[in-house]
């Protein structure tokens, strides 16, 4: 991208947050669309596949950025930042929810897509609940393992552990066809 | 890599190809809207989207057409692009001036993100000023009263709401009716009115 389209696209999304901060539903659809399929997916993974649970992090996720709106600063892109705030949702929602975040491995739909995708799905659904975290913080939201740990509260040692095994049992899983991103 | 399908043992498989084909669910947008309205977030000191406008003593809702209203004053304006730009082309002759205004139906829908249909405005725009054409625009407030014509008779569709407008330099009626059926906001299921500029 340009620097012209970048600083137009700046100013669009500031144009767009001080909608928001108006009232403006307008504005915040156009936000919401912007940002609705990377913040899903990113939930997604955060939830292990749980389509339920990823709505509702995706939910509670946009109403806690409504609500801190104005406190954003602009030091981070605002895509960079939602994502900040699904991460934490997405935390919180399990720890409150021990007994859910029940894999989908029976999902409606999930034999009409391509038998690649749901092999990488099953290996990472499969793996520990705190490997899949680290994996996700670290190798798909570039993460550094201070963050990971402080969001955790684990040691930045543990997280360095759970990403190599988690790592490892991807490619034990998946074979030589797993790539790390 | 790409997220395009791909048979086992084709391609490597990367952990960003991970739940990459799914989206979120449609009604998921209007559920987090009707959240943050619920809230008191979203709709505060607005009122109810006006379908109806052109209603005697109607307040315009500020309901945003984003994308039209951006490009119309945002981006032409914001960025230092100036008003009534002629490039270094010379003025054409014997000009007058003409409001274009673009009207948003039910069927109005933007193809893409907001910063990417504005740069689509703003090109189509900047590309008039090369030629040398007088061309502005600017953004429309929300306090906006309209009153309608001593004896209006025949109202335009109900669901029409006025997202922006354009003020361009042309010859004559017919060049700005070719201008604004050049225009990309049609495309998108846009209505534009052409009206003269009278000056007395």
């Amino acid at each position: 991208m340009t620097a012209t389209a970048e600083a137009e696209e700046r100013e669009v999304e500031s144009a767009l947050i001080r909608g928001v901060l108006r009232g403006d539903e307008g504005a915040f659809r156009s936000l919401y669309r912007a940002h609705a399929a990377a913040l899903y997916r990113l939930a997604m993974r955060l939830c292990a596949g749980s389509d339920a649970d990823a709505q509702d992090v995706v939910q509670e996720g946009w109403g806690r950025a409504v609500r801190g709106l104005d406190g954003f600063e602009g030091r981070s892109s605002l895509g960079t930042w939602l994502s900040s705030i699904v991460v934490r949702c997405a935390l919180e929602h399990r720890r409150a929810d021990r007994h859910g975040l029940a894999l989908p491995l029976n999902a409606p739909g999930r034999s009409e897509r391509p038998e690649a995708r749901l092999d990488l799905e099953r290996a990472f659904e499969s793996l520990p609940e705190g490997f899949r975290t680290v994996l996700v913080l670290h190798d798909l939201e570039g993460y550094r393992h201070s963050d990971i740990a402080e969001l955790l509260g684990i040691t930045i040692g543990t997280s360095k552990s759970q990403l190599s095994r988690a790592r490892a049992r991807m490619r034990e899983i998946l074979g030589v066809d797993y790539v790390e991103r | 890599m790409s997220n395009d399908e791909k048979p086992n043992g084709d391609a490597p498989l990367e952990l960003g190809d991970l739940y990459a084909d799914r989206e979120p669910p449609a009604d998921l947008e209007d559920r987090v809207a009707a959240d943050l309205v619920a809230a008191g977030r979203l709709g505060r000191g607005v009122a109810h989207p006006a379908r109806r406008p052109w209603a005697a003593g109607a307040r315009w809702a500020e309901r945003a057409r984003w994308p039209s209203r951006l490009a119309a004053g945002l981006i032409l304006f914001g960025l230092g692009w100036g008003v009534g730009s002629r490039g270094d082309a010379p003025a054409p002759e014997a000009e007058s001036r003409f409001m274009l205004l673009l009207w948003e139906g039910a069927d109005f829908s933007v193809a893409g993100p907001p910063a990417t249909v504005a740069a689509e405005y703003t090109s189509w725009a900047r590309s008039l000023a090369a030629t040398g054409m007088t061309i502005s625009g600017d953004e429309l407030g929300p306090d906006r009263v309209l009153v309608p014509p001593e004896g209006l008779a025949g109202a335009p569709p109900d669901e029409l709401e006025l997202g922006g407008y354009f003020i361009v330099g042309a010859r004559g009626v017919d060049e700005a009716r070719a201008v604004a059926e050049s225009h990309p906001h049609r495309r998108s299921g846009g209505w534009i009115e052409v009206a003269p500029i009278v000056v007395r």
